[in-house]
């Protein structure tokens, strides 16, 4: 029955995807250093926002990522700007991230270790983190909130915050099951 | 002469400035066997309809110009072109034929599928195109005057969408004719799309003043107009758009004192940024000889939408009086507009479409001319349907919960307009264009000011002064105090020669208004006239007090001042005024009459002089020369 076999080869291929990335995958600070960027287990819950320089979506975004770092940060949330285009040079990064004024740091994932684990596929998505007993466990993968509905339609105003009502209701001590909703945003490109 | 000024009020103009292009050649490949590359059929696709904006420099946030450039976003291109987000171009295909459309046919984005899926390959090095190149700085070259605002404008981080309108002096001293127009908006990332108003009253000057900082806000503009505008053009930028230029006849005017006001659609970044943009002009001695105007249909009156409707409708007419000729388009509505349409009903039945937008989008409103302009013979009924939904499923929608909507110029407001651009076939057919307009106005408001005002003007154009004084006086009615109509009725009594009446509608109109200086002015013409020069002076100078470089206003003061016998105080605004405008015959005769009165002979030789040369034949100067001579004995 090769049709059964070829199937259960593609389910075993997925899991690896989904497995935790291999050490070499790991993400890179400005200066070249891996940087282990999820949570340990009993690590603080963890914000990985995904963007790029050139993204207008995503960079319309970044006063209230900024907004949401400044009211979650103190509660013990981390947040890291993950830029998983390759071709984006530190230099480049650095000004961006100054530029918009993100106010956390920025890590390049040019292997796409983050990009994979967390099934990124645009910019913005973020996906958060909790540091469970046997490692990061995802809780939330997708929009920022629901501002962009499409490619040029946006809301005036968003009607669900997504991650801020995660972030609340973490920052409660609230058991939060784990969801994802589709972002809207510029593609991250595969490598090639 | 005579300063008009009847309240027309005039709203935008615009113009699209997409070059014709020509659509790429045929997106080969589609049907054919061989699997698409990049440098034999992507390459033209995307160099010609993505890469005007999509190029360093340019208005799109990335370029799209080499293979690598492409390739890299090969998915992201194929979502938004099978979307029809990219290109902008709203226009539904078939419904009129438009410069510079920059819609994917079918076949292209089908095209576009197959060469992802076939793995996006690069092809034969050989076959690889040239890329476009795009000027860095003004497409036509450096313009001949660049108006840029004072101080730059701060768009913030965030927040909806701004519109923000800066008033930009032309600073001319004379008539000049624009042939062509350049904006550079600074960042084209923030500037989504411009539009430039002509200002020849100061309107936008006095709204500009009412606010705090450099220029004003507000999405629509309602300029004063004094008179009946000859010709009116669309003068529209967006991103991607070339220069705005004009056909070789149909150059636009602008006078002393005309102010452009540039209207500028603002989107926030993410970041705070700060624009100054730079508007080029560039002129020509050819004066129009083809004059468009543009016609607006609309029903402000009866947009009043209740929350949760998704299907209301507003619509106009206005069956044409003559043959004109269809320029251009552009429609406008706000973020509730979700279908807009426009079509003629030919005298013979039949339908020429204008345009159609089923999914009307603000952020990418525009000007669309035709390719080819749309004949639409006298007896042709236009007609625009505009529909609106308001419901909460509009996402776009400014208000959460919906709430009853109106006109209105603020961004949660609506509007429904739709601008023709129409070239009638002769000059006197305009004022046809604008009598049919006006008596359409009169039937959606009757009683209403504005189409009253302006009825007047056209009759009084066309000479009817019995039937455009009725006119005025039914403005008056609607609105009493109206200093301009007021001041109308007084120039138009005065052509009627009747002086009396004349003086008395100046004076109400000064009365009404202190401030409305065309009334100040011709007032005191009218006093000069009558001889009361002593009385005329004050009036004189309150416009020179306000207007200081008007030289028409100075000359009459001097003049008004000498005959009064105050030549010593007449000799300073004379002066003026022979400076501004050297070839003025009454300031330099007057000046030279001031002169010689103060026995200052040899300075007033100079200026009598200068009026003979002027005007070699005008008795009065003549004889004031010789007079001049002889006490120089010179003769």
């Amino acid at each position: 029955m090769p049709r059964v076999a070829l199937q259960l080869l593609l389910a075993a291929v997925f899991s690896v995807v989904e497995a935790a990335p291999p050490g070499d995958l790991r993400p890179l600070d400005l200066d070249g250093r891996e940087v282990a960027a999820l949570p340990e287990a009993g690590g603080p819950p963890t914000v990985l926002v995904f963007t790029r320089t050139d993204c207008p979506i995503s960079n319309r975004y970044a006063p209230e990522l900024r907004r949401l770092h400044d009211r979650f940060a103190p509660t013990g949330v981390r947040f890291w700007l993950v830029y998983p285009d390759p071709g984006e040079t530190p230099a480049a990064i650095r000004s961006h991230a100054e530029a918009y004024a993100f106010g956390f740091s920025a890590l390049r994932d040019p292997r796409h270790g983050l990009v994979r684990r967390a099934g990124a596929r645009v910019t913005p998505e973020v996906a958060v983190y909790a540091g469970g007993g046997d490692g990061p466990r995802l809780l939330y993968r997708g929009r920022i909130d629901d501002r962009q509905v499409a490619f040029g339609k946006t809301r005036p105003a968003p009607s669900s915050h997504d991650l801020e009502d995660i972030l609340a209701a973490l920052a409660r001590g609230e058991p939060v099951a784990t969801r994802t909703t589709t972002a809207i945003g510029c593609f991250i490109p595969p490598l090639e | 002469m005579i300063r008009r000024g009847a309240a027309t009020l005039a709203a935008a103009a615009a113009v699209l400035a997409c070059r014709g292009a020509s659509a790429p050649g045929p997106a080969a490949g589609a049907e054919a066997p061989r699997a698409a590359t990049f440098n034999r059929d992507i390459a033209p696709l995307v160099h010609h309809n993505c890469a005007p904006c999509h190029h360093p420099g340019g208005a799109g946030p990335f370029s799209l110009l080499t293979f690598a450039d492409v390739s890299k976003r090969a998915e992201q291109i194929l979502e938004v072109t099978g979307t029809r987000y990219m290109p902008p171009w709203p226009p539904k295909t078939g419904y009129a034929d438009f410069e510079g459309a920059r819609r994917l046919r079918d076949q292209d984005v089908a095209l576009l599928r197959h060469w992802v899926e076939a793995g996006a390959p690069e092809g034969d090095p050989a076959e690889r195109p040239v890329a476009p190149r795009f000027t860095e700085g003004w497409q036509l070259g450096p313009p001949d005057l660049v108006l840029r605002p004072e101080l730059p404008y701060s768009v913030p981080a965030e927040g909806t969408d701004v519109f923000h309108n800066f008033v930009l002096p032309v600073g001319a001293s004379a008539t000049r004719y624009v042939r062509a127009m350049e904006l550079r908006p600074g960042d084209k990332r923030v500037v989504h799309h411009a539009n430039v108003l002509i200002d020849r009253t100061g309107s936008a000057r006095r709204q500009d003043a009412r606010e705090p900082g450099p220029g004003f806000g507000g999405m629509d503009v309602e300029l004063e107009s004094e008179s009946f505008e000859p010709d009116s053009h669309f003068l529209f930028w967006k991103p991607g758009s070339a220069a705005v230029t004009e056909p070789e006849d149909m150059a636009w005017r602008v006078d002393a004192g005309t102010d452009l006001v540039l209207n500028l659609h603002l989107q926030p970044s993410g970041k705070p940024e700060s624009i100054q943009p730079e508007l080029g002009l560039y002129f020509t001695d050819r004066a129009p000889t083809r004059f468009p105007m543009l016609v607006q249909l609309e029903h402000d009156g009866a947009l009043d939408i209740a929350p949760g409707r998704t299907d209301f409708v507003v619509t106009d007419h206005l069956v044409l009086p003559v043959d004109v000729e269809a320029l251009g388009v552009y429609p406008h509505a706000h973020y509730l507009g979700k279908d807009v349409q426009a079509w003629a009903t030919l005298p013979d039945g039949s339908r020429r479409w204008l345009i159609w937008i089923p999914d009307w989008d603000l952020n990418w409103q525009a000007v669309y001319r035709y390719r080819t302009p749309i004949p639409l013979p006298r007896g042709s009924r236009i007609e625009m349907r505009f529909q609106y939904d308001n419901s909460a499923a509009n996402v776009r929608n400014p208000n959460a919960p919906p709430r009853r909507v109106k006109t209105g110029n603020r961004s949660s407001d609506e509007m429904g307009h739709l601008w023709l651009q129409l070239l009638p076939r002769e000059a006197a057919d305009r004022f046809a264009l604008q009598e049919a307009l006006m008596r359409r106005r009169l039937q959606k408001y009757p009683g209403d000011f504005v189409a009253h005002a302006n009825l007047g003007a056209v009759l009084e154009a066309r000479g009817e002064s019995a039937e455009a004084l009725a006119e005025y006086q039914r403005a008056l009615q609607a609105r009493p105090g109206s200093a301009p109509v007021l001041n109308n009725v007084g120039a138009l009594l005065q052509s009627m020669d009747r002086p009396d009446d004349a003086l008395r509608a100046y004076r109400d109109a000064v009365r009404a208004d202190p401030a409305y200086l065309n009334a100040r002015y011709n007032l005191g013409n009218a006093l000069a006239a009558r001889s009361a020069f002593a009385e005329a002076v004050p009036h004189y100078a309150e416009v020179v007090r306000r207007q200081p470089d008007d030289a028409g206003a100075l000359s009459n003061l001097g003049g008004a001042l000498l005959a009064a016998g105050r030549a010593g105080e007449a000799t300073g605004p004379l002066a003026r005024a022979v400076t501004l405008d050297p070839g003025s015959l009454n300031a330099r005769f007057n000046l030279g009459r001031a002169l010689a009165a103060q026995n200052r002979l040899r300075e007033a030789l100079v200026h009598l002089e200068a009026a003979a040369r002027i005007a070699p034949g005008d008795a009065e100067t003549r004889s004031a020369l010789e007079a001049l001579r002889k006490r120089l004995g010179l003769s």
